[in-house]
């Protein structure tokens, strides 16, 4: 005896919704230029205190500003087309548990950064490996392409020894986030066009 | 058998348990979308279900637009993890029952 309905399938239906739009990509893609971005200026400028505090200040408010856009669109684009959705909040553990990674990832990556012997290969199959998983998890096909993408990333960036260390890193988030942005641009767009704006919203 | 739920057992309203069991809520255009039921059908079910105490259901406006809002409740969320525990237990033992056949010489 099956149930009737496949029940796992169905349940991470709710996150492959809140990606399909692709604005998720956008977002993130977005968010890895501004945070890349913004460190690769701050190594290339002189390291005057004002001018540290001001990119710190513009790459955070940058970050700020996408979160909110991206939730502004979600309500005025995504959902009157495929529906609302909320995710679940997050639990007490699950809080702490992503604060312990964001301070391990970072401090590992102060660290690292600091010792200027990063390894850029190292960085490019941490990222695909997260793209990988992400997509066989979610089924998106988008990620997949992102992965392959990053250890292409990578090879390219071995031709260019000026681009080594923090800065090839730096250089590599980038990257990863112009492809995402662009394939997030073109999943949202293939989605406006198979879900135009209905007339009537609701039963 | 008899230990399972009929009124979540009904495959329509078995997925509209499960979607909404993976989120905080959702609305009634995301359902319709999800379970490609009819407006009807789908009312019907979330009636059904409303009823039997499993989901809540709020009537609401995004800016002039009305909205349709619906929530598992914690009876409904008990009883959809009591189904899936009770299908658990009656597909495990079918696995367990593979014995080998000794075949006659």
């Amino acid at each position: 005896m099956e149930p009737p309905v496949d029940i796992d399938q169905v349940t991470v239906t709710a996150q492959r919704h809140w990606m399909e739009d692709g604005l998720s990509e956008i977002m993130v893609g977005l968010l890895f230029i501004v945070m890349g971005g913004g460190l690769l200026v701050k190594l290339a400028l002189p390291h005057w205190l004002t001018l540290d505090l001001l990119t710190s200040a513009l790459t955070a408010a940058g970050a700020l500003g996408l979160s909110w856009g991206f939730k502004r669109l979600k309500q005025r684009i995504t959902f009157p087309r495929s529906g609302y959705v909320a995710l679940p909040e997050p639990t007490r553990m699950r809080w702490l548990f992503m604060f312990a990674m964001f301070g391990a990832v970072g401090g590992a990556s102060a660290l690292v950064l600091s010792a200027h012997s990063v390894v850029v290969s190292a960085f490019a199959a941490v990222f695909a490996a997260i793209f990988l998983w992400s997509g066989i998890q979610y089924k998106q096909a988008s990620m997949l392409w992102e992965a392959l993408l990053t250890l292409i990333f990578a090879v390219v960036l071995t031709w260019f020894p000026s681009l080594s260390g923090a800065v090839g890193v730096l250089a590599l988030m980038v990257m990863i986030g112009a492809s995402m942005a662009v394939i997030g641009a073109f999943r949202f767009r293939n989605f406006l066009k198979a879900n135009p704006r209905p007339q009537e919203m609701q039963a | 058998m008899s230990d399972l739920d009929r009124l979540i057992h009904e495959p329509a309203r078995l997925t509209i348990v499960a979607l909404l069991s993976s989120v905080k809520e959702a609305d009634f255009l995301y359902l319709l979308r999800e379970t490609k039921l009819t407006k009807g059908n789908l009312s019907t079910h979330l009636i059904r279900l409303e009823e039997a105490g499993y989901v809540e259901i709020e009537k609401t406006f995004r800016g002039k637009i009305p909205m349709t809002l619906v929530r598992l409740r914690a009876e409904g969320r008990a009883a959809f993890q009591s189904y899936r525990k009770s299908m658990k237990d009656i597909l495990e033992p079918s696995k367990m029952r593979r014995v080998p056949v000794q075949l006659p010489t």
